[in-house]
Parts: C-alpha cells; structure tokens; sequence
C-alpha cells in the first residue's frame, strides 16, 4: 500500500543525490595555446551583446561577423540582451554548462567582479592582436584589467556627458557664447531662470538628484575623489574637502535651478527635456539622438538643440565626465573561446570602431578625431573623453551601485534631509563597508 | 470540452445555484436602490479603469503627448504608429507563439496533476495527508528571486536549461500549488453520496472521477486554469534567466525591449502598445469563459 | 451550510472509503509530488545549504563544488538578525502586509457585494474592468500609476490642483517614502482586488436564497445578515484568498521596485526587495538565500493560525 509513496521518496532521493553529484562542475577546456583561434569551419559562436547596437548600430556588427565569418568559417548567432536583469541572467549560466556564450558585453562598472570571480579567459597574450590596444581609453582599459595586470575584458565603447542645451532659450535669456567656466554657467542659469519666470516648471539646468554620475564629477572636478586604497584599505573620502566642495556646487545646480528631479534619476530626462521646460541637461552625447527621436522626444527641437562640454572651475578645464561605456569579454566556459577572442578581435579594430565612431566614444585616442569630426555634439563629447574619472576599480564596487549608496546621499542633500558633510560622512562609511567586505 | 459543457443542472442541490437568487433581490420596489449602486458601480468602473485608460491612449499618444504639464485625456494626434510596429514585428509573434506554448502547457499539466493531487485529499485519509498539503503550501512561499538560479542549475544538469520544456516545469512551482488547493475545495464540495452511488451502479473509481467529480468540477478547473494563465503569461526573471536563445523569448521579455537603455530613451507608445496586445488574449479568454468562471471560480469553496 | 445535512452521513462514510483507497490516494498525488520533490525539492535544498555556507572564494564558487565552501552553521543567520536595517525593513514589510491585505480583502469584499446588487449591464462593465486590470502586468501597471503620481506631469497631482484651496502642483510623491509606499499601495491593492472581488461575488451568488430569506424573516439587519450569513459562508473562501494575498504581499517586489525605478530608498525597502539587494542582486547569494529561508520562517509564523484553517477546508467536519 505505501510502495508508492516509497518509489517515490527513492526516486525523488536518487533525483537529489545525482544532481548534488554533478554540481561540482567541469573545469573547462585544457592548457590553451594561443588566446585567437581561426579554425572555425562548421562551427557556429554565440555573442551576447546589449541591444543598444541593435537599436544603435546593426551594421558594425553585421560587418564585423562578415569579417569573422570570412576568416574563420564560422557562423555568429548574435543573442541581444538587455540590461534588466543581465547579472543574474550572467551569473547563472556562467554556473551552470548550457548556453555558455563565446563572447559577452559587460557595462565596465560590472566588469570587476566577473574578473574577480575568475569569470573570463585571459586575453593579454593576445593583446597586441587587438587594433589600437596601445591607445585603447584608459579607463576603459583598466576596468577590464586584473589587479594583476591580465587583460580580461577588452575595451568596446564609451561614452561621456556633456551639456546638452536649448540655444533659443540662452538666446532670450541674452547669452551668446556657452559658459566656459562653471561660475559662468552658474551666472548663465540665473539669467536663464530670470527669462522664464512665469513658467514654475522650468528648469534653468534640469539635474534629477538621483544622477549620481553628474554629481560625482563635480566631486572629482573640486579635486574630491569617491574612495582610495590605503594599505590595502578602502576608504570612503567623500567628506573630504575638496570632495565637499564639488558637491555643495553640484546641490547648488540641483536645488536652485533644477525643478521636479528631487527624487528621479537621469533615465528619463530626454524625455523631460523634451518638453520644452528645460534649458540645460549634463548628458550622454548619444542623448541628443533621444531628446529628438520621434518615438522617444520631439523632433521639432532639432535646430535648437546643441551641445558644449561641461566647464570647470577655470577657463579651459574642464569638469570631468564618468566614462561609462562596455567591455567585451571570453567567458572562462566558452565552448570556442578562441573564436570568441577572434570575433572580438573583427568587432573592435580600426574599420568597424570607425563605424561605431558615428553613435558612440570608440575604444581608443586614435580614433578620437573621427569620432569628432562626425558631429557638433562629438566636439563636445570628444573633448569631455580627455577628461575623465572612474569608479574605483575594486570587485565590490558594484555592490555599491547595488546598493544605492550614492544616489541615496544625493537624494538627501538635494531634498536637505542632510547636511552635505553629514550625507558625506555616512556615505563613506557605508562604501568603506562595502568595498573593504571579505566576500 | 464537451466535459466542461455539462449542465450545472446536473448537482443534485438545485438550491445551490446562483441565477435563481436575483430577482428575489428585486423584490420589494428596489429599483430606485439598485440604480444607485449601479451609479456606484459605474464610479468604481471609471476609476478602476483609469490606468486601463491610460495605457490604451498612451499606446495612441506621439512620444511628446506621453508626460505633459497639462495632462492630455485624449490624443491630440491619435498615432497607429506603436501598434503597427509591434504587430508588424515578426519577434512580436514569435514571442507570443513561445508564451502561448509555455502558458497553455504549465497550465494544462498542473491542471491534471493538481486535479488529482486535489483528488486524493479531498477524498481520502492516507499516512502523510498533512505533510502533503504543508508541502504544497511551503513551495508556495519560496521567494521567486532566490529560487531563480538554483532552479537554472537544477535545469542545467538536467539539460533543460535553454528550452522551452524547461521553463514550463520551472512555471509548475507557481501554478499547481494553488491548482491543489482550489480544486481540493471544488471536490470537496461534491457530496460524497454521489461517488457512493455511482461506485454501488458498478462505476469503477476511475469512472467516478471521470463521469461524475470532473464535469462538476468543471468550472473549477476553468478558473484555477485562468489564475494560472495570468501568472504564467506575465512572468518575467524566471523566463529571462532561462531562456537564452532569442528565438525562445516570451512577451514580458519582449516588453523589456522598449525601455529606456543607457543609449536610447523608452519608447512609451511602443511599450503601451505592446503591453495592450499581450494582455488582451488574456482578456479575451476571460471573456470566452466569464459566465463559467463566476459561477466557478470559486463554487467549491464556499462550502460552510 | 448545506454541508450540514450531510456532514453526518459523512462521518460513516468517510474512514471506510479512507481505508479502501489509500493505495489510489498515493498514486494520485505521485505526479504532484514528483513535481514538488523534482522540481522544487532540489532548490530548496539548495537555498537552505547557501543559507548556511561562507562566500569566500568568488561569487560562482557556491555553485561550482561544495566541498570548497565551508559550512559556517547559522552565522549567515546571525549576521542578518544582528543587522537592525533588517528589523526595520522587516516591520516595514509587516505593516505593508497588514494595510495591503485588508485593503485588498475589504474592496474586494465591497465590489463583490456590489456586483451582486447591481444590474446585469453595468456588472458586465465591471467585471469587463476588473478581468482587464487584472490581465496588466504589474511592471506595466506600476509604470502607468508611477506616471499619474508624477510631480510635474501627473494626472492626480493635476486633478487635486482644481480642487478649490488645495495646492498639489509639483508635490512629489515620492520624496517621502510614507506617501511613496501609499502609492505602491494603491498599485497593488488596484491589482488585487480584480481576483478578490471576482472570487468573493462568485461565492455570493451560492449562498441558498433560502438562508438569506431566513435571516430576514428573522429580523435580521443587512449588516447582520452580512456577518452571520455572508461572512461565514464565504469563510474558507477568505482564507484561501487571505493566504494568497499575504504571502504575494509580504514579498512584494515588482511594484516598488519599478515605482523606484530600479533604485528603492531605504525606506522604500521591504523584504523581498531588501533580499535583492542585500542577496541576488549583488551576488551574494548566501545571504540572499539566507534571507530567503528568513521570509520563509516569518511567513510561517504569521500564518500558523491560517495554515490550521487551510487544513480544515474541504474536510468532513
């Protein structure tokens, strides 16, 4: 009578022993000799890469599996991902053994902790294979390096905020040149503000607390810095001074001439812009593509809007810009990581970072002056790239971001449910917990 | 479904049943209180319908008519735009063949299985009775989120991961612990007198269920099948984590495409349009079996 | 209540047929049971060893051997109780359980006894409504409610700036996370009560015309007729849904999570969102899975009381 509940307990024992057993996964594939592979006939590579090419640019990365595929004679299947939810999406398959991809995209403040974890192939004996690796950004290059030195992760593209303005709202507001300093463009705002003073929702410099990107480069343009390393230490030094300094000039922007983005982030402020209430966002170059897109802004501003780079403290500096962007990695379980590393190989030299250069910052200096000459608002950006900061580049940084830490300060400061220094100080703490964290 | 065609007629309490109350209510010259809480069904209506409204016009709206100063009720410039390239989008309906696929299976097999898990303890007494019912209320308050990789792994080794079979036994952890309890209700419900007599008629056990609980049941399986469809259907971490090949995606990944990404805005009427098109089949199979499903949904239940 | 002239009848039969067909009864639970074991028994037990190993060497190490992961008793356990950010979060979530479930529950049970007054006309309108809210996905519903909430362009911002003496323009919703979490509410009771209130009217319409008419004839007031014939009637009902409805609402995730865009504030933290943040999200799936096990417990705990009625339902008395 209970012989099949018996059965059942067994098999389902059974179900968990053999599953148990397999979980101690394969190491995969042996002493590898050479990081590039060309032998590809019959094969076909799998590559993750975030559909902003897809939206962005198809066409470098049609070219770039003609080029692979001509050399290898291999075929690509490209599976176009999203960002929501990709980590765990990543983590679960590079734990498991199906679907491991040959190639996948990473955004390069992720990219630490998958090297940490020992995620990718070691690239850096082919370095010199890749076009450019010499005069690749360096910022970008670093978040896809060990703490050792391995290059894990090669540079795929950046971008840098500048300002994005309206010029018929500066122009009734009386300024004909863009501010070249930031007391300037804080001078500038005010005009701005005077010009529009029956509009409540106008903002003179739309700055949505939560754009913690924005924020921290008026830290690091005062001098200021998120963390550092001492003796093997993280510590959190937004309160120091100079960091102070930066952002009580950034809660100055955010809560004297921004309206309406006290508890928002920057995701939608094309959109906002869009409106016609606001005069000035810090943004991504490529933004100016979504304030004017049909399906995403409004195209009829397209002859008033341009771009300038976000001034410094004195004429001629500049406050520097986060360098986001994407690093293209060979995940450790690829079934081909020699073709992999050669896709990546086609999708980043000379002729396809050209292409890119027309909708993205390309991965290296050389091409800087191409990706310039391609627009007025690639003036802006391309000159924003020369000046950049980064994340600390530390495995648990991401955990940060995770965490909100920064966005949380800012939104504090920005609606004064703290002082600066106070917001400051207990933001440090928490990021020194998180970087300094054993696990 | 010729099964679930069986007249209600056929439960031996006549009494039971729902039609028969109404006019009782009218009754009594009320129809001056029945207009008024038609009044206030109609206020309940508009404004639960509102985000409803919302997202309709939104789909209609031209991308600067989305968030305005001034809220725009109507579209100014009504915009087929959204609608027309989501149904001309091949990935469209691709996507909605995959999420009909994967929807219809986890629901038709937790449907049996749970029918006849509701089976045996509506109907009988056996060692490990209660330990079955906890299990299957315990799988019902594991947090999804932490259960996504593990389960992917569990897939993995069985070599599942990455296929649509995968995801629609991953989907039967959240549709047939509620399928087990519903229908264990509806069958209790069933007076047991009617298996007696069947099974004295010389009906074998097997025939009891079939003949006599399933049709009476029927509406009850209906209206499990829908709570399960609506769950299954706009499921998103669970097929996104375990589905790798874009050719297997579902709808609510599709939907992801239209949000904003760190190099394009969102594309609002896009996103609205394509959120109306997945959630209509959903409707439109409410529709199909609305008079099943509110005599049904919970007929078993409300036994005192 | 029609159960009662059987319930005796019942009794008799019941152990008889109890004792004939247990061999049927375990075959017919086998497939659910194959399901439960196979299919969440292995996870399960997965979420449980995490809970009590250390993340030392990378985050795939877990899932790679267990060999390399020491195991480090409860201290995950410890280090998450020791934390008053989870005692604060899990108040929070608790409160949000009460407020949502008794919304939830009370609307639902008003529109079901609406639709049962109301004439045939407007209870298809409404249902039609109710069976369309309920078929939005909650990301999408959440960005809808998060644009009428919205401080410049928001609809209800908007529609309360006409009322005479009150100022609403530009008031942000969202900057105090009490007012933030009322409108995550109002998302999610929107969302729940299409299934309460369909359920719950579907259950009236059974109640014998006969027992209600008694109760009048006995003087009963409606509110009487209500507790004393309605509420029980409609009780194992309750339970199913209230049991439902608390465990959707104690892990509720979606609707803060996209209100916030994807960046909840601590006070906007509930359980399940503190879970991804603290477990998933950062790949810390030890602690995740730690807090995991946690809601688990707590849920328990709450429902110790329903879970003895759910045993109940459906049995012969």
């Amino acid at each position: 009578m209970k012989r099949t509940v018996v059965t059942a307990a067994v098999i389902a024992v059974t179900a968990v022993m053999t599953v148990s057993a397999c979980s101690s996964g394969k190491s995969s594939g042996g002493g590898s000799t050479a990081v590039m592979s060309t032998d590809g006939k019959g094969k076909t590579i799998t590559v993750w890469l975030q559909s902003d090419a897809q939206k962005g640019w198809p066409a470098v990365v049609d070219a770039a599996n003609a080029e692979f595929e001509k050399q290898t004679g291999a075929k690509v299947t490209v599976q176009w991902q999203q960002w929501n939810n990709y980590t765990t999406k990543l983590d679960s398959t590079f734990a498991g053994s199906t679907g491991v991809p040959d190639v996948v995209e990473l955004g390069n403040t992720q990219t630490a902790s998958y090297i940490a974890a020992g995620a990718f192939k070691d690239l850096t004996s082919g370095k010199a294979q890749f076009d450019n690796s010499s005069t690749w950004l360096k910022g970008l290059e670093a978040s896809g390096t060990s703490p050792d030195g391995k290059l894990q992760a090669v540079p795929y593209y950046a971008g840098s905020r500048v300002v994005i303005y309206r010029t018929d709202m500066f122009a009734k507001a009386g300024i004909t040149n863009p501010p070249t300093t930031l007391d300037e463009l804080n001078a500038d705002a005010a005009k701005l503000k005077a010009a529009y003073p029956h509009d409540p929702n106008f903002s003179a410099f739309y700055m949505p607390a939560r754009n913690w990107y924005a924020a921290m480069s008026f830290v690091y343009g005062a001098g200021g810095q998120i963390a550092m390393q001492q003796g093997g230490t993280w510590q959190g030094t937004l309160d120091s001074s100079q960091a102070q300094q930066g952002l009580a000039s950034w809660q100055k922007i955010a809560t004297d001439f921004s309206v309406g983005g006290k508890t928002k982030d920057e995701s939608d402020q094309d959109a906002v812009m869009a409106q016609g209430h606001i005069a000035m966002i810090l943004g991504n170059g490529w933004e100016v593509g979504s304030v004017l897109d049909p399906k995403t802004g409004n195209p009829k501003l397209k002859s008033v809007v341009s771009t300038f780079p976000m001034p410094g403290t004195a004429a001629g500096q500049y406050t520097p810009s986060f360098l986001g962007g994407s690093d293209l990695a060979v995940p450790q379980k690829a079934p081909n990581s020699g073709l992999g590393a050669q896709w990546i190989k086609a999708f980043t030299n000379t002729a396809q970072q050209t292409a890119l250069a027309k909708f993205a910052i390309p991965n290296n200096t050389a091409l800087l002056g191409t990706y310039e000459a391609a627009g007025q608002a690639n003036q802006s950006t391309g000159e924003a790239a020369k000046n950049t900061w980064f994340v600390p580049n530390t495995p648990n940084w991401a955990n940060v971001e995770t965490g909100n830490v920064l966005q949380n300060m800012l939104e504090d400061i920005a609606n004064g449910k703290q002082s600066v220094a106070d917001a400051a100080k207990a933001a440090d703490t928490k990021v020194a917990g998180i970087l300094n964290a054993k696990n | 479904m010729t099964r679930l065609a069986a007249p209600p007629e056929a439960m031996p309490r006549p009494k039971k049943h729902p039609s028969a109350d109404r006019p009782a209510r009218r009754r009594g010259g009320r129809r001056y209180a029945t207009w008024a809480w038609n009044a206030l069904a109609m206020l309940l209506a508009v404004v639960f319908g509102f985000p409803i409204y919302w997202m309709l016009i939104t789909a209609f709206k031209t991308s600067g008519d989305v968030t305005t100063i001034t809220p725009k009720f109507w579209p100014r410039h009504p915009s087929l735009r959204g609608f027309a390239e989501v149904l001309h989008d091949p990935i469209f309906l691709d996507d909605m063949r995959n999420s009909l696929t994967i929807t219809l299976s986890a629901v038709v097999i937790s449907i049996v299985i749970g029918f006849f898990g509701a089976m045996a303890i509506a109907r009988f007494r056996f060692l490990g009775r209660k330990v079955f019912i906890f299990a299957v209320l315990i799988v019902q308050m594991i947090p999804l989120l932490a259960l996504t990789i593990p389960m992917s792994l569990l897939l993995d080794h069985a070599h599942l991961k990455n296929t649509t079979t995968g995801v629609i036994i991953a989907y039967l952890v959240f549709t047939m612990p509620y399928t087990v309890w519903t229908l264990r209700t509806f069958i209790a419900n069933v007076p047991k007198e009617l298996d007696e007599a069947a099974m004295v008629d010389g009906c074998s056990r097997w025939q009891t269920f079939y003949k006599i609980i399933l049709p009476l049941v029927a509406p009850g399986l209906i209206a499990t099948g829908v709570y399960g469809w609506i769950l299954a259907w706009n499921e998103f971490v669970l097929a996104n984590t375990l589905l790798l090949d874009n050719n297997k995606a579902t709808l609510p990944m599709y939907l992801l495409y239209f949000q904003s990404s760190p190099v394009h805005g969102a594309d609002w009427p896009g996103l609205m349009a394509a959120a109306t098109l997945t959630s209509l089949p959903v409707v439109v199979l409410f529709v199909i079996f609305q008079s099943r499903i509110s005599a049904g949904l919970t007929a078993g239940a409300v036994k005192g | 209540m029609t159960a009662t002239g059987t319930s005796t009848g019942r009794r008799v039969v019941s152990p008889r047929i109890g004792r004939r067909g247990s061999g049927l009864a375990y075959l017919l639970i086998l497939p659910a049971v194959v399901v439960l074991v196979g299919v969440t028994g292995w996870p399960l037990y997965k979420i449980i060893m995490l809970s009590l190993q250390r993340q030392d060497s990378g985050k795939f190490a877990l899932f790679h051997s267990a060999g390399t992961t020491p195991f480090v008793g409860l201290r995950n356990f410890t280090r998450v109780l020791s934390d008053s950010a989870f005692w604060t979060v899990l108040e929070r979530t608790l409160v949000f359980t009460v407020l949502n479930v008794g919304l939830s529950l009370a609307l639902g049970m008003g529109v079901a006894l609406l639709l049962n007054r109301v004439s045939k006309w407007a209870r298809v309108i409404l249902v039609a409504v109710l069976l369309f809210v309920w078929a939005v996905p909650s990301t999408v519903s959440t960005q809808i409610f998060y644009w009428l909430f919205s401080n410049q362009y928001g609809v209800v911002n908007w529609l309360l700036d006409r009322v005479p003496g009150v100022h609403m323009r530009g008031h942000d919703w969202f900057a105090d996370p009490h007012q933030g979490l009322a409108v995550v509410t109002a998302v999610v009771v929107w969302g729940a009560v299409p299934l309460i209130a369909i359920s719950l009217h579907a259950g009236i319409t059974q109640i014998p015309r006969d027992v209600l008419e008694a109760a009048r004839v006995d003087g009963a007031s409606p509110w009487q007729a209500f507790t004393r014939v309605t509420l029980p009637f409609l009780r194992p009902l309750l339970i199913i849904l209230m049991t439902l409805s608390v465990i959707w609402d104690f892990g509720v995730f979606n609707q803060i999570w996209f209100m916030r865009n994807g960046h909840p504030e601590p006070g906007y933290q509930t359980v399940g969102i503190y879970m991804y943040s603290e477990g998933v999200g950062s790949s810390h799936y030890n602690t995740g899975a730690t807090i995991g096990v946690l809601m688990m417990v707590c849920l328990l705990g709450v429902m110790v009381f329903y879970i003895r009625q759910l045993f109940r339902i459906g049995d012969a008395e």
